[in-house]
């Protein structure tokens, strides 16, 4: 079963003289333990897709189902905590708490407890593999694939089976976008995570199951990618 | 037009709010600077005028007789030449007292048909004998020397004195004529006084000045006697002198800038312009004496002394010391006391400066508005003996409320200034800072550095320039409005009353505002502001280039960190952030604690300020005084004592010290037959003679309180040795028999009186009634210097006196027959001294140079007084008007800052919403951080304060709390507007 879907989801903003027209009918349905990757030209919409499948809006028209259940009637706030996690391509790290803080922050907003949230940080730490010193330490003192981890295992907290990355190895060096991109499809394949990957980049194309093309606003289906 | 003028160009337009809302500050900000700066310079420029249209002096002058005058006036004259010498920023020029003695023998000053009193050397015949005792003789004049009236063939009586004349003897003698009311002349021999004659040896004694010249055939004067020709000849220049006084600026000397002389042909002459011959300028007495008219010339013997005074400066055994000759220039009316004085300019090479002036020693040229610094100054080296008169025609009147429209304008400018500067510094971070981003693009894409300032520099330019150029020509179309504005604010302040008041003795002058449009103040303004943006636009364009990484006080610092946890939630985030924050959140705690303590001052100030200026008008006393027409004489005035009862019944006055004046002589007391008793003379000619005598003796001085009287200097009333059994009450009681005095000591050694004695002397009332007195010596007093030394005694003495200060019954009738010679007062409340101006004119009270119905002039010392109320009242008005504005101001700074620091954190939010934080718990953390900062800075400020000035200020501790109100409205209003939208928005808001 599908853990996310996309039933004719149409967004559109601006005023009714100027509205600009997004998405149009995208239509998808995206599995656990797969990585997809969903790739388009700039401005095709492909950021507002994801922010949609991350419960920061609800579409215009149409529904975003998370098992099943419309995004449109869910507590998105609620959705993001526990649901859905999104992995951002500058990070977006508390630059005021330490890394294992950060990892340790949507626990806390789910009230879990301090001697759990402590030993839930310091295992989500060595899944993204990274050296236990570097807990303590803020985010401006590591290095940019560092934080990627840090993101990472902060959207593993609380078991949120949903990845989404929006261009998560954006401003990553290739050794570190390799291993950011290894980690992802472990924790799809090994963990059975649904993790949907907006980018650009071919290396990460090329690693996913499955390939979406942003085209105009729609939504294609695209064959896996071969050299 | 260039792609990056084009571009930042477009950039400005595209942010419409900003744009609109700078533009409109920049613009008002324009205007009020410039209006400011036009008000500013139109004020100067009329006080700069003022400044040539008024003249401020100061008159320098013996308040009295002096004993040993001329050696006072040479120290009194060299510490204040010494003064002068150096520069004073507030004195215009000095001009010391130079005269001289011109002499020329066509001027007879004795009008047809005045009473005369006169020297004279005279050949008398002694006739019958007369009175033994008085030594009064008849005589006969046979020959006059010099006698001013034709005595010659006359009858007189003569009297030598401690001398009788052989009768029928020939005598050539030397003295004073004066009119008796007989008709028959007298005329009294007496000593040769001439101080220059006497500083070269000559003697002038009494002894030398009768000469019995008979012989055989009449009578001979041998050469022996020949001084008498010249003490004659010294008599005839003497008497028939004219004073020459030169000056530098007759315009401002003392008679003609009072208008006491005043031209009325020709004109004043001018330093500058002399020609050939030196101008003068004379009165109408001596051009009609001489028969000059403007144009004529005048020819003079001078004479100058440094031992004598001026129009006695010529001994004729020394002669005259040049001749001189002047041109009239012009003719004044003026005073008789001027008649026979001729101003003529400063001479470098024969100049009158060494010369012993009279009682005025100089008169120095004031800078406006500066005369308390001045006498401030002098004061410190004016003996007691000297006073100094300040003669202001008006400026302060006029310039007074400019000031303090000046200095409001000054106020606006310097706050403008102030909030210019801070807008500029915000627009530039809002403009530039914020879009660093933008430069930076520029700059990686290879444009240059200089692109990067085209393109901020166009967008700031777009609104500075607008705002410029578009507030220049509003200030410049507001330049005459402006005028008419200070104007009417002028005319509305009043600016100080000064009615009766010593600050008002000259002749004043009125000069209205009249604001000269200017060009300057307006392109100042609006050029500022041109510049100040662009500097600002060209700063943080140069700083947003540079900065690398974040100020180091803002960064965590870095220790082995243990991790925190977060379990707690809004309350422990709130506290990690206000820990982790330090330097930032140091700084605001900083700025609020600084804020609430400059509130609590500014409130306190302003209500001490109130206090200090309640305490100085309940506790300054203001005094004042009968005077004569020209301010200048406070004794010997004639006062009605109804009018004195009547002031004191007014209920403004808490004191009154009123004086009275006999002329007194010595007499001694006749103990014959057990009784004491002083024998007056009956002869109506001896009491002619002693009346005359007494005339130009000393006063007998009635007061009610020795401190206060007339005359009399602190130093010495201070020094008084009174008798067992007396103190300063003797002036308080009434006596009807043996009132006790407070005589000199010098008649104490002269007649060998003790303390606790009983001495007699003779009282003149009116012009010849002598009456006999006995005192009792309760006291005396140093008299050291004083020439005619007063005995001083209880005012209650007089009939009627007692009456003065009754309040409470009906007016007594014997008050009509009470004249004092000085009355001065003190109010009993300063508050009330405009309410007092106002009574005194109702009662048609005439003040100094303006005679109103009722022939008494009241001079009240308030001068001092009205400056400093004046001070402390625009002060306070000030305070009024621009402490709220302050307190206004911060209290916005506050929101402002509070403002800013809550949008600083918007992706720190943004954050928070997209993990999913409910928006309760990010208001809560946010909110608990920022309100902690602001509570205990709020706190720190008003308990520093507290413990400091140890007080509680209620207005202060209000403000304290609504600063705390706009701290958290302040940081409310972002957080909520930030919440309010939808993530998806606040995500697209771009910079």
């Amino acid at each position: 079963m599908a853990i996310l879907e996309l039933k004719d989801v149409c967004f559109s903003y601006g005023d009714k003289k100027e509205e600009k027209q997004v998405l149009t009918s995208i239509n998808g349905s995206f599995e656990q333990g797969k990585v997809y990757a969903v790739i388009g030209k700039s401005g095709s919409g492909k950021s507002t897709l994801i922010s949609l499948m991350a419960g920061l809006t609800t579409p215009t028209s149409g529904e975003v189902c998370f098992e099943g259940q419309s995004t449109g009637s869910l507590d998105l706030e609620e959705y993001r905590r526990t649901c859905a996690a999104l992995i951002f391509q500058d990070f977006m790290l508390f630059p005021l708490l330490t890394v294992q803080e950060n990892i340790m922050y949507p626990m806390e907003l789910c009230k879990v407890g301090k001697e759990e949230a402590f030993s839930q940080s310091k295992l989500l730490a060595q899944k993204v593999f990274l050296p236990e010193e570097l807990l303590h330490k803020y985010p401006e003192r590591i290095s940019g694939g560092e934080k990627q981890r840090v993101a990472i295992a902060r959207a593993l907290a609380m078991d949120r089976r949903l990845l989404l990355a929006d261009e998560p190895t954006g401003n990553l060096d290739e050794e570190n976008t390799k291993g950011v991109v290894e980690l992802l499809k472990k924790l799809a394949h090994e963990e059975n995570r649904c993790v949907i990957i907006v980018t650009h980049d071919l290396e990460v194309m090329e690693e996913a199951d499955e390939v979406y093309h942003m085209k105009k606003g729609h939504l294609e289906r695209s064959q896996r990618f071969s050299r | 037009m260039n792609l990056h003028v084009r571009q930042g160009i477009k950039s400005i337009l595209r942010t419409p709010k900003i744009c609109v809302l700078f533009f409109v500050f920049f613009l008002f900000l324009n205007v009020i600077l410039g209006s400011s700066l036009v008000a500013i310079q139109m004020i100067q420029d009329f006080k700069t005028n003022c400044r040539d249209e008024y003249s401020t002096i100061g008159v320098l002058e013996y308040q009295y007789e002096v004993e040993n005058r001329f050696e006072d006036y040479k120290k009194t004259r060299d510490e204040i030449q010494d003064f002068f010498k150096e520069p004073h920023a507030y004195v215009r020029s000095w001009d010391i007292t130079a005269q001289k003695l011109g002499y020329t023998p066509e001027l007879n000053r004795r009008a047809n048909g005045t009473y005369y009193e006169g020297y004279g050397v005279v050949v008398v015949k002694i006739g019958e004998f007369f009175d033994e005792e008085q030594k009064i003789q008849g005589a006969t004049v046979l020959e006059a020397l010099y006698d001013k009236l034709d005595h010659e063939e006359q009858r007189l009586f003569l009297s030598v004195p401690g001398q009788m004349l052989k009768e029928g003897h020939t005598y050539i003698v030397s003295g004073l004529f004066y009119k008796g009311k007989s008709g028959i002349d007298y005329f009294e021999v007496k000593e040769f006084s001439n101080r220059i004659a006497n500083s070269q040896g000559f003697d002038g004694s009494l002894d030398k000045m009768c000469l019995d010249i008979t012989t055989e055939d009449g009578y001979e004067i041998p050469e022996s006697a020949d001084y008498f020709r010249k003490i004659a000849e010294t008599y005839r220049v003497i008497n028939d002198s004219i004073t020459i006084q030169e000056t530098n600026d007759l315009e401002a000397l003392y008679p003609f800038h009072e208008k006491i002389n005043v031209i009325k042909e020709g004109e004043l002459f001018d330093k500058e312009e002399q020609g050939d011959i030196p101008k003068c300028v004379i009165s109408d007495t001596l051009s009609e004496r001489l028969d000059k008219e403007v144009g004529d010339t005048i020819e003079l013997s001078v004479s100058q002394s440094r031992e004598s005074v001026p129009r006695a400066a010529y001994w004729n055994d020394n002669g005259f010391d040049g001749q001189e000759t002047y041109q009239v220039a012009g003719i004044y009316q003026g005073d008789d006391e001027y008649d026979y004085v001729m101003y003529v300019p400063k001479k470098t090479d024969f100049s009158a400066d060494d010369t012993m002036g009279d009682g005025i020693l100089g008169q120095v040229f004031i800078e406006n508005g500066s005369e308390e610094l001045f006498q401030k100054e002098i004061g410190k080296i004016l003996p007691d003996t000297v006073g100094l008169k300040i003669y202001d025609q008006g400026y302060h009147a006029v310039v007074a409320p400019l000031n303090e429209i000046l200095y409001m304008a000054r106020i606006l400018c310097t706050l403008a200034v102030m909030i210019g500067i801070a807008l500029v510094l915000l627009f530039g971070y809002i403009y530039v800072y914020r879009q660093q981003r933008t430069g930076q693009i520029i700059w990686s894409l290879g444009a240059g550095k200089s692109a990067v300032y085209t393109y901020f520099l166009s967008g700031a330019a777009v609104i500075a320039l607008g705002a410029g150029l578009m507030g220049g020509i509003l200030t410049a179309l507001l330049n005459q409005k402006t005028g008419t504005l200070i104007y009417d604010m002028a005319q509305s302040a009043g600016g100080i009353d000064y009615r009766y008041s010593n600050g008002n003795l000259s002749v004043q002058k009125t000069m209205g505002f009249a604001g000269e449009e200017s060009i300057w103040p307006v392109l100042l303004s609006a050029v500022g502001i041109i510049l100040a943006v662009t500097v600002c636009i060209c700063f943080f364009v140069a700083l947003s280039q540079k900065r690398k990484r974040r100020r180091k006080w803002f960064r965590p610092k870095e220790k082995s960190r243990v991790s925190q946890s977060l379990a707690g939630g809004a309350g422990k985030y709130a506290l990690i952030s206000l820990r982790r924050r330090k330097g930032r959140n140091v700084l605001l705690l900083l700025t609020v604690t600084l804020s609430a303590f400059f509130l609590f001052q500014l409130s306190a100030s302003r209500d001490s300020y109130k206090k200090q200026l309640e305490d100085f008008q309940k506790n300054s006393k203001v005094t004042g005084k009968f005077i004569d027409y020209r301010g200048k004489n406070d004794t010997k005035l004639g006062i009605s004592g109804m009018s004195i009862n009547e002031m004191m019944r007014s209920g403004y006055i808490e004191d009154m010290w009123v004086s009275m004046s006999l002329k007194y002589e010595y007499a001694k007391i006749d103990r014959e037959g057990g009784s004491l008793a002083i024998n007056v003379p009956e002869n109506p000619y001896v009491l002619e003679s002693t009346a005359n005598r007494m005339k130009k003796g000393p006063d007998l001085i009635f007061t009610n309180d020795i401190t206060h009287t007339v005359g009399l200097s602190e130093r010495l009333w201070k020094n008084i040795t009174y008798a067992q059994g007396y103190d300063e009450t003797i002036f308080e009681k009434v006596y009807e028999y043996g009132a006790p005095c407070i005589i000199p000591e010098s008649l104490m050694q002269e007649h060998g009186i003790q303390l606790g004695d009983q001495i007699g002397m003779y009282i003149l009332q009116g012009d010849a009634y002598i009456s006999g007195f006995i005192i009792d010596v309760a006291g005396a007093y140093p008299d050291e210097g004083i020439s005619k030394p007063p005995i001083y005694t209880s005012l209650y003495c007089f009939y009627g006196t007692e009456y003065l200060f009754d309040t409470e019954n009906e007016p007594n009738e014997r008050l009509e027959a009470v004249t004092a010679g000085s009355v001065s007062f003190e109010l009993k409340d300063s508050r009330r001294i405009t309410e007092f101006k106002d009574y005194l004119a109702g009662k048609k009270y005439s003040s100094v140079n303006n005679l109103g119905e009722r022939r008494e002039f009241i001079l009240i010392n308030d001068m001092e007084y009205l400056n400093t109320q004046q001070n402390m009242t625009q002060k306070m008005r000030y305070m009024n008007v621009f402490l709220p504005i302050i307190q206004v101001l911060l209290e916005i700074i506050i929101l402002v800052v509070s403002f800013m620091m809550i949008r600083n954190r918007r992706e720190e939010i943004l954050l928070m919403r997209k993990l999913g934080t409910s928006k309760g718990r990010i208001f809560s953390s946010i909110f608990m951080e920022q309100f902690l900062i602001g509570l205990a800075g709020c706190a720190l400020g008003s308990l520093m304060w507290c413990m400091i000035f140890r007080s509680i200020d209620q207005t202060g501790t209000m403000l304290s709390g609504v600063l705390l109100l706009l701290w958290t409205v302040g940081m409310m209003l972002p957080m909520g507007t930030n919440l309010r939208k939808s993530l998806l928005d606040v995500m697209q808001e771009g910079e």
